[in-house]
């Protein structure tokens, strides 16, 4: 075969319709074979389990440098300067990566998580007796948005503007449309906070910035890069835990025999995540652009080409997973790769699975009851799948 | 296929085959062998697949990478020269016969 032959779809992964239902776009994707030419943006597409792997971890083959998202940097201009960690290949990329994994190291998480037992009680309690909430503006948002900075050492003003850089990240990763235009025309200021704020001098003592300055006084990283890893930080730190938690919140919601497993037993809240993290998460896909022609699967691949590798749809591959479409914190879900897979998999991982297990175990002790009052309501990214709305009715737990 | 022993931490041995090219991790999680989380599926972020390489061709096994060398540092038991990530050990025909000890406590 040959890309004469190729299989092609006229999905756009990037429409409303398929941000609202991605799950049955992505059955239609892998009944069409191992690899899909989507006309729409002249881009490839993998959407099982086990072909995604094999293209998140051949880095030589595959390429980080290509860009993020959509766009291609062969071929097209970066909107900002690459990620020195995400969108660089081996060799420099063990660098900044051996640098963010000793700052994120189980170390420092054991030292931060009283502190954020400490916050998610507080906003937990705050809405436990109100009956009827917005869970997202109310209890979600509030809670990374406050524990991740304070993680990172940032002053406590100005913080709002992480989600609104985090959706311009998140944003680039899709194609140009007016709602990214608009975005972007607000580009300017918020960038320039976010790059203040990436600097030496803003970092408070004891924080994870602080430490990624101690790697470039040790020689590991320049000065430049220190702040560029920072930015890393700030980019893919916030949004994605706060649609994640969002999106699990949700689930447990809308499956009372599992929220109520999750009450009997709050030691099940990381259990909780984990699962959420395969049936519905915040990153449901990524790319990579080939750096060769290459044979995938019998279709041949050109150089320099976007391939759109579905995490999402791994999730729900009735190939590798039992019941897949069904929301169950109890099973195993050892090798789900909702945080990615490879050089590259998630550096933050552990830290989003604390946040959350912390989240959702503060939640577990102090509410009796979690019930959808009204519908929920997704928010318009392209990179990242989450919630604006989520209503729910909730009443506290009789101690 | 190459073999590996895995001996628990409660001294139980258990040999399995591992495909060249399978890292030590996943292959102990596919035979469910105790004592390996392996939490972030190999990404070198959660020093949950902690092994202590006891005998083999100790010459055929990778150098220990320097995001390796990081998680090493934060592993739940001791480190010692003999620590490594299973995650990060790939097998090859020249591993064949490796065998590692697990540790008491990986989180
Ligand atoms: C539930 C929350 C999160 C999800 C679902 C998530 C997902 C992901 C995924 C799928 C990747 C792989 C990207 C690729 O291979 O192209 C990734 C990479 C990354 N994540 Fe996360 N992430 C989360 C939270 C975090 C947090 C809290 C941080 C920071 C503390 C973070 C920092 C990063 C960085 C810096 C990378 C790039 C790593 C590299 O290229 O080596 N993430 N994340
Ligand atoms: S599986 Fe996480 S460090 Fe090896």
């Amino acid at each position: 075969m040959s890309s004469a032959t190729r299989v092609t779809s006229d999905l756009d992964p990037f429409s409303p319709e398929f941000r609202a239902d991605p799950y049955s776009a992505y059955e239609k994707l892998r009944s069409l074979g191992p690899i899909v030419w989507l006309e729409k943006y002249d881009i490839w597409a993998v959407s099982h389990h086990e072909t995604i792997i094999p293209v998140l971890t051949d880095w030589e083959t595959y390429s980080n440098a290509g860009g993020g998202g959509l766009a291609n940097y062969f071929k097209e201009k970066p909107w900002r300067r690459p990620s020195i960690i995400l969108e660089v290949d081996p060799p420099e990329h063990p660098k900044a990566r051996a640098a963010l994994t000793r700052t994120l190291s189980p170390k420092t998480l054991r030292a931060i998580r009283p502190r954020f037992e400490q916050d998610a009680a507080m906003f937990v309690d705050a809405v436990a007796g109100r009956g009827e909430i917005d869970a997202i503006p109310e209890l979600v948002t509030p809670y990374p948005l406050k524990v991740f900075p304070d993680s990172v050492g940032m002053e406590a003003d100005g913080r709002e503007n992480l989600l609104t850089y985090g959706s311009m990240v998140f944003g680039s990763f899709g194609p140009v449309t007016p709602w990214y235009e608009e975005l972007m025309s607000r580009v300017g200021p918020v960038q320039d906070w976010i790059l203040a704020h990436c600097k030496r001098e803003a970092m408070l003592p004891g924080g994870i910035g602080e430490m990624i300055y101690d790697a470039v006084d040790a020689g590991d990283l320049t000065e430049e890069e220190g702040g560029l890893l920072v930015r890393s930080f700030l980019s893919a730190g916030v949004d994605t835990t706060i649609d994640s938690i969002g999106l699990c919140l949700r689930a447990l919601a809308e499956h009372p025999d599992q929220w109520a497993l999750l009450r009997e037993d709050p030691s099940l809240a990381r259990a909780a995540f984990e699962e959420a993290t395969r049936y519905d998460s915040s990153s449901q896909s990524l790319f990579r652009t080939t750096t060769r022609e290459v044979d995938f699967a019998g279709t041949t691949i050109g150089k320099h080409e976007k391939i759109m590798c579905f995490l999402g749809s791994a999730g729900r591959d009735p190939a590798r997973w039992e019941n897949a479409d069904t929301f169950d914190i109890r099973r195993r879900t050892v090798g789900q790769i909702g945080f990615g897979v490879g050089i590259h998999g998630c550096v933050g991982q552990m830290f989003a699975r604390l946040e959350a297990e912390v989240f959702f175990q503060a939640l577990a002790a102090r509410i009796e009851t979690l019930e959808p009052s009204g519908p929920s309501q997704l928010r318009l990214n392209p990179g990242l799948r989450g919630l604006s709305s989520l209503p729910l009715a909730i009443t506290p737990r009789k101690h | 296929m190459p073999k590996v022993t895995f001996i628990g931490s409660d001294d139980k041995q258990t040999q399995i085959e591992v495909p060249v090219g399978h890292s030590l991790m996943e292959a102990a999680i596919h035979a469910n062998i105790n004592g390996i989380l392996g939490e972030c599926g190999g990404s070198a972020n959660c020093a949950t697949c902690h092994v202590y390489v006891e005998s083999g061709n100790l010459d055929a096994l990778p150098e220990v990478g320097v995001v390796e060398e990081e998680m090493l540092d934060a592993t739940s038991s001791e480190r010692t020269e003999k620590s490594r990530l299973s995650c990060q050990l790939f097998m090859t025909e020249a591993l064949d016969g490796l065998v590692v000890r697990l540790p008491p406590t990986q989180a």
